[in-house]
C-alpha cells in the first residue's frame, strides 16, 4: 500500500457537525458526543493508497488522552468502471498538545479512479469531572502598606468548609459541633501591579471539591510580609465580592471575581 | 431535488432497531440522553445516468417523545453506508453528503439524509445513530 503525508482537515472540510454533552456520575463527569461527516477527498489512482486523517473535533479535553469510542462509516464513494476498494480502516481519538480532542482514521482507496470523498464518524469521550476554582484579586493603599518579601509569598490564602466534630456525639436537642477544615490553599498569580493608587495581585485557589460548600475564603499576610507606614491602626485582609457562602457545580466550575482590600483593623465584631 | 424516501420503523423500514434512556445530572436540566440507532432496509435504485441523482431520505425512528419532553441542545446524527451493489461496467457514486435528526410534529425522532447516487447502483442500507438529551418531567 502507498501511505500518502497524513492530512488535518480544514474546518469547511468537515460538514453536518454536531456535538452533545451530558453529565454523568457523582460528582458528574462529562461525556461529549461529536457526530460529523469528514471530506478528506482522497483520491487512488490506480495503486492501493493509503492515508492517515485527523479531524479536530473543536473541543478541549480536561486531560489527556480520555477513555473514548469511535465508530466511522463511508459516507461518499466514487469509482469510474474499475475494480475498487474502500476502506476505513482504523479510528480512534487523542489528544493534542493543548488538549484538543481529535479524531484520527486511517483510510484507504483502490481504483482509476477511486475517491473516497466523505466518512462519517461519531465519537464519545469520557472527562473526569473539573475540580473548582475561585479567583479574585487582592488590593491595598501603597500609601499605608509596602510589600517586603518575595511577591509570590505575601500571602497566606485558605478555603476552608464547616465539617462535624468527629467523635462528638451532640446532646439530644443540640446542633452537631462543626468546626472550619482547610479544603485548598491557594496561590497568587503574577506579579504585583499598580493599578491608580492602589496595589493589585492575582489570586487563585484551584481543585476545589464539587457540591462542597466553602464557608470562608480568607487572605492573611504573611509575617513581614508588608511594612506598615502612615498609620498607627494595623491593616487586614477583607473581602469585597462575592457570595457568602460558595458551592462549585459542573455548571459552576468558577466563582470570580472574590476579591480581597486591605482595610484598618477596626475594634469589634466585623 | 426529488420527493423524499419517507422509512418508518414502526412499518417495518428499519432493522436492528434499538434506543437507550441513560440518565443523567446537565447540562442545562437535561435528565436523559436518549441513543437511537438502526439500519434502513429500504433504499433506492438506479439506471445509469450522465447525471447525479438526488437522494433524500426521511427516516422515522421508533422513538416517541413525551408531549413535555424538551430536548436541551444539538440533535447529534451519526449515519453511513451500509450496503451498496453497483454494475462494474458503469462509474459509479454513493453519496451520504448530510446527515441531521430531528424532532416531528408527531414526537417522532427522525433522521434526514441528503446525498446522490450515479451509475447503475443501488444503495440498499444506511446505518444511523441519533443522540439527543432531553429534559423529562417524572
Amino acid at each position: 500500500m502507498n501511505i500518502s503525508p497524513p492530512i488535518t482537515l480544514r474546518p469547511d472540510q468537515v460538514g453536518s457537525r454536531n456535538m452533545l454533552e451530558a453529565h454523568i456520575g457523582t460528582p458528574p463527569g462529562r461525556l461529549l458526543i461529536f457526530t460529523g461527516i469528514a471530506v478528506p477527498d482522497f483520491q487512488s489512482n490506480g495503486q492501493l493508497d493509503g492515508v492517515e486523517v485527523t479531524v479536530d473535533l473543536n473541543a478541549r479535553s480536561n486531560v489527556p488522552n480520555p477513555p473514548f469510542t469511535a465508530t466511522v462509516g463511508l459516507a461518499t464513494i466514487y469509482n469510474d468502471d474499475t475494480d475498487l476498494l474502500f476502506a476505513t480502516d482504523d479510528v480512534k481519538v487523542i489528544t493534542g498538545n493543548n488538549l484538543e480532542l481529535l479524531l484520527v482514521c486511517n483510510i484507504a482507496v483502490l481504483g482509476d479512479p477511486s475517491s473516497l470523498h466523505r466518512f462519517s464518524y461519531q465519537a464519545m469521550v469520557m472527562l473526569p469531572p473539573d475540580n473548582g476554582v475561585i479567583a479574585g484579586t487582592i488590593r491595598w493603599n501603597p500609601h499605608f502598606l509596602t510589600f517586603a518579601l518575595d511577591e509570590r509569598d505575601l500571602f497566606q490564602i485558605s478555603a476552608f468548609s464547616m465539617q462535624p466534630v468527629p467523635g462528638v456525639v451532640p446532646q439530644p436537642g443540640t446542633f452537631p459541633r462543626t468546626a472550619l477544615q482547610l479544603e485548598k490553599v491557594g496561590t497568587t498569580i503574577g506579579t504585583v501591579v499598580r493599578k491608580g493608587s492602589t496595589m493589585e495581585l492575582p489570586y487563585e485557589i484551584r481543585d476545589l471539591r464539587m457540591g462542597e460548600p466553602i464557608v470562608l475564603v480568607s487572605v492573611v499576610a504573611k509575617p513581614g510580609a508588608f511594612v506598615l507606614t502612615n498609620s498607627p491602626v494595623p491593616f487586614e485582609f477583607v473581602r469585597t465580592s462575592g457570595p457568602g457562602v460558595i458551592t462549585l457545580d459542573t455548571g459552576h466550575l468558577v466563582e470570580k471575581p472574590v476579591d480581597f482590600e486591605a482595610r484598618q483593623v477596626t475594634s469589634g465584631p466585623h | 431535488m426529488g420527493e423524499p424516501i419517507q422509512l418508518a420503523a414502526d412499518l417495518g423500514d428499519v432493522g436492528s432497531a434499538g434506543y437507550l434512556e441513560i440518565p443523567i445530572q446537565g447540562p442545562a436540566g437535561a435528565n436523559l440522553l436518549v441513543c437511537i440507532n438502526g439500519i434502513t432496509l429500504s433504499g433506492l435504485e438506479i439506471d445509469p445516468s450522465d447525471d447525479p441523482t438526488p437522494i433524500h431520505f426521511v427516516v422515522e425512528t421508533q422513538y416517541k417523545l413525551r408531549d413535555d419532553d424538551l430536548v436541551i441542545g444539538q440533535i447529534a446524527a451519526f449515519a453511513s453506508i451500509a450496503s451498496f451493489a453497483a454494475d462494474d461496467s458503469e462509474e459509479l457514486e454513493v453519496a451520504l453528503n448530510e446527515v441531521s435528526a430531528i424532532r416531528r410534529t408527531s414526537n417522532v425522532v427522525a433522521l434526514i439524509v441528503n446525498g446522490e447516487l450515479l451509475g447503475d447502483t443501488a444503495l440498499f442500507r444506511i446505518r444511523y445513530q441519533i443522540n439527543l438529551t432531553i429534559s423529562r418531567i417524572h
